[in-house]
């Protein structure tokens, strides 16, 4: 599963990194999304959900970063 | 995928944002290569919102000047531009908005000489130009050439626009309009006058459609006409089909190669 690493961007572009990575995939296909805790992991999230993609996991790294697994729906 | 620079994906970010359009969308107009033609009140806003939305190449035709009554509508240069060249002085503008977009200046006018050469390196045609001659001439070479073309007209507080697909079946602007009308019978806009901001709206729907064309969203207006009243602010539909009797892309064409129309509004 490849991973993007968006926690050195700030809102929205933590999120439009992400969406260009997820670009790259099948549908079906999973990207797994390393961003900062608060509002980037509130707005990444709800983008994604927002945009027809599924959320599939969250998972804290440290008190700053969490991994979150999104699936490519659309 | 698209490969952005952390400055491509900051200044593109809202397109990318958009869904359905997102980073494919963006590298399309990337690579979109589009033509011009006149940088004056429809061309203005038209070229402005191109290249702000990185069209990534963008070449203007136009052979005239600044003139201080221009400035009231034609948004892309300023006071100090006043007599010089109007291609050179909208690169200035767009290249200071834009520098990731590759603007190429063509100062001179389109005739039926050189029309098919300033067409071909491009993958689209944008006529705002002020008279009917240029105007059927953009048709005609775009009809030949097999580039859309996306057009727009303006009188007082009316507009009209449409846009032509061009890939060898038709409609075209002559299916709406055969011939050019006689020169004298309808008033250029240094006769009739006209409001500033119409040319924005149309020159800015114009953008709007070129930009949906190539990030390939939304419907276009092919086959469709829209008209504009500002001074009421109502927008109609008229739908209208290929003309087997045109003259250019019917069953029979008259025209069978570009001619040379030459120009009779020096309008300033």
């Amino acid at each position: 599963m490849p991973t993007i690493d968006v926690t050195d961007q700030v809102c929205p572009l933590s999120f439009v990194k992400a969406k260009l990575a997820m670009e790259d995939l099948a549908i079906g296909e999973r990207l797994e999304v390393r961003l900062r805790a608060g509002e980037a992991l509130a707005n990444v999230t709800r983008s994604f959900e927002m945009e027809g993609q599924r959320v599939v996991g969250r998972e804290q790294e440290s008190p700053e970063v969490w991994r979150v697994v999104v699936e490519r729906q659309v | 995928m698209p490969q952005f620079t952390q400055e491509q994906m900051e200044r593109y970010s809202r397109h990318i944002l958009i869904p359905g359009f997102g980073g494919v969308g963006q590298q399309r107009l990337l690579d979109a290569k589009v033509l011009v033609l006149g940088a004056g009140g429809l061309g203005s806003p038209a070229l402005l919102y191109l290249a702000a939305a990185g069209i990534g190449t963008i070449g203007i035709v136009d052979g005239d000047c600044v003139d201080l009554s221009n400035l009231q509508r034609q948004i892309i240069h300023r006071t100090a531009d006043i007599g010089r060249p109007k291609a050179l002085s909208a690169q200035e503008t767009l290249t200071a908005l834009n520098p990731g977009v590759r603007i190429i200046v063509h100062s001179e006018r389109m005739t039926g000489e050189n029309a098919a050469a300033l067409i071909a390196p491009y993958d689209a045609v944008v006529d705002g130009t002020d008279n009917f001659p240029t105007r059927f001439l953009a048709n005609d070479a775009c009809f030949f050439a097999r580039r859309p073309l996306f057009t727009a007209a303006v009188f007082r507080f009316e507009g009209q626009l449409t846009s032509f697909l061009m890939q060898g079946s038709g409609p075209c602007y002559r299916c709406l309009f055969p011939e050019p009308p006689p020169p004298g019978l309808i008033p250029t806009c240094q006769e009739a006058g006209i409001l500033g901001s119409v040319t924005g709206v149309l020159g800015t729907l114009l953008a709007t459609e070129v930009i949906k064309h190539f990030a390939q969203t939304g419907e276009g207006l092919e086959g469709t006409l829209l008209l504009c009243d500002l001074l009421t602010a109502t927008f109609r539909r008229v739908r209208f089909k290929r003309n087997p009797a045109c003259p250019l892309c019917g069953d029979a064409p008259a025209i069978t190669r570009v001619t040379g129309h030459s120009p009779v509004c020096g309008t300033r």
